[in-house]
């Protein structure tokens, strides 16, 4: 895609409304300087709802780490996507990755997504997904996208297969549980390029 | 992260030269810069990439995290020289869900290799970590073309867990895959 494919696409693709399969209507868009507080309590709220992620009740991460990581969108060092639900205003799930500082592997992008519970199974986190990894496409450089998932997590593994993702290894007991249980994790990839 | 009782101790290699084994201690930053310098440019099998060198003053950074418990290093020093030849190095993460996981960096430079020395600092730290009472797994990445060193992690216990294709970019812009590696170390 030529530079100026790629401007139309960010511009086009910059805020999209999407109505859900049961009719709610939600909002996608780049997090925005501002977005700090909304951002924040849907993390604890998801953090709070599921022990899927890595994130751990006693790490939630504070306003402040949010807004950093929101300033540094621009220095093109983050990538946030959020949904934000039209009538309450309120952000309720999101795309998120990280690059390394690594030369190395600055070719990869980590994945990080999430819906709330009353959000999930409408098709959301396909979205997300899908818009994310498009995104990520058009970016300079980036070449191959990662993510970890809980073996238990049938339903995201399922979506990220489907979206082409695959799976690369099993980290055996790699997650402790705020129950002291031991979890595995999956490894998955999804490269971008033609070339391979 | 320094768990068995040590100032430091002299082991003796199969060449017969000697190397003074201690952990990494506070003052160590420019003998780290100087030792990852040289081992990388010895290879392109290790993640750090001549344009990514880190300084010593960050270096020194990391050494200051043994003493909160997230950082651990076993120094290897040619007692000749006084430099450091050969490092096994294990990071935990801040994240409360891993933080029973320790993640190995090794190298040994290459006139110090094929001594027996990895094997020593390797099997050495694997104690300690099985001695830290918060440390119930460990892991590693092994660049794809470094089989000596896979057989030496795999002689050592650690297992196979996945590949990562094109996981890491070479400075030439080829791309290389990445072997994933565990070890349950609790009980």
């Amino acid at each position: 895609m030529s530079s100026s494919q790629r401007e139309e696409h960010l511009s086009r693709e910059s805020v999209q409304s999407i109505t859900l399969s049961d009719s709610r209507v939600v909002q996608l868009r780049s997090s925005a300087l501002g977005d700090g507080p909304a951002v924040h309590a849907y993390i604890c709220a998801l953090g709070l709802s599921t022990d899927n992620i890595l994130t751990h009740a006693e790490d939630l991460p504070s306003l402040k780490v949010v807004e950093d990581r929101i300033v540094n969108i621009a220095k093109g060092e983050f990538y946030s996507l959020v949904a934000v639900d039209t009538e309450s205003g309120d952000v309720i799930g999101n795309a998120s990755f990280t690059f390394k500082a690594r030369k190395k592997l600055s070719h990869i992008a980590d994945l990080g997504i999430g819906v709330l519970p009353d959000w999930q199974h409408v098709g959301l986190g396909s979205l997300l997904l899908n818009k994310a990894i498009d995104d990520m496409r058009m970016r300079p450089g980036i070449e191959r996208i990662e993510l970890t998932v809980l073996l238990k997590n049938v339903h995201a593994r399922q979506m990220y297969e489907k979206t082409g993702f695959i799976q690369e290894g099993i980290k055996r007991r790699s997650i402790k549980q705020p129950n002291g249980c031991y979890e595995d994790e999956i490894i998955m990839g999804l490269w971008l390029s033609n070339d391979e | 992260m320094s768990e068995g009782k040590m100032d430091h101790e002299t082991i003796t290699l199969k060449d017969g030269r000697e190397v003074l084994i201690r952990f990494g201690q506070p003052g160590d930053g420019q003998l780290t810069y100087d030792f990852m310098l040289s081992l990388g440019e010895s290879t392109d099998r290790m993640l750090t990439h001549p344009g990514d060198m880190r300084t010593p003053d960050e270096y020194e950074s990391s050494i200051g995290k043994i003493a909160t418990g997230s950082f651990y290093s076993l120094c290897a020093i040619d007692p000749e020289t006084s430099k450091l030849v050969g490092n096994a190095a294990f990071f935990t993460g801040a994240r409360v869900k891993i933080s029973h996981v320790a993640g190995l960096a090794m190298g040994v430079l290459p006139e110090w290799q094929g001594l027996g020395l990895g094997v020593w600092l390797l099997n050495r730290s694997i104690e300690d970590m099985r001695k830290n009472p918060k440390i119930y797994r460990l892991d590693l990445i092994v660049m794809d073309g470094n089989d000596h060193a896979k057989t030496m992690y795999e002689r050592a216990g650690f297992v196979v867990e996945g590949h990562r294709k094109g996981a890491v970019r070479q400075p030439d812009g080829t791309f290389d895959g990445e072997t994933m590696m565990g070890m349950w170390v609790g009980e």
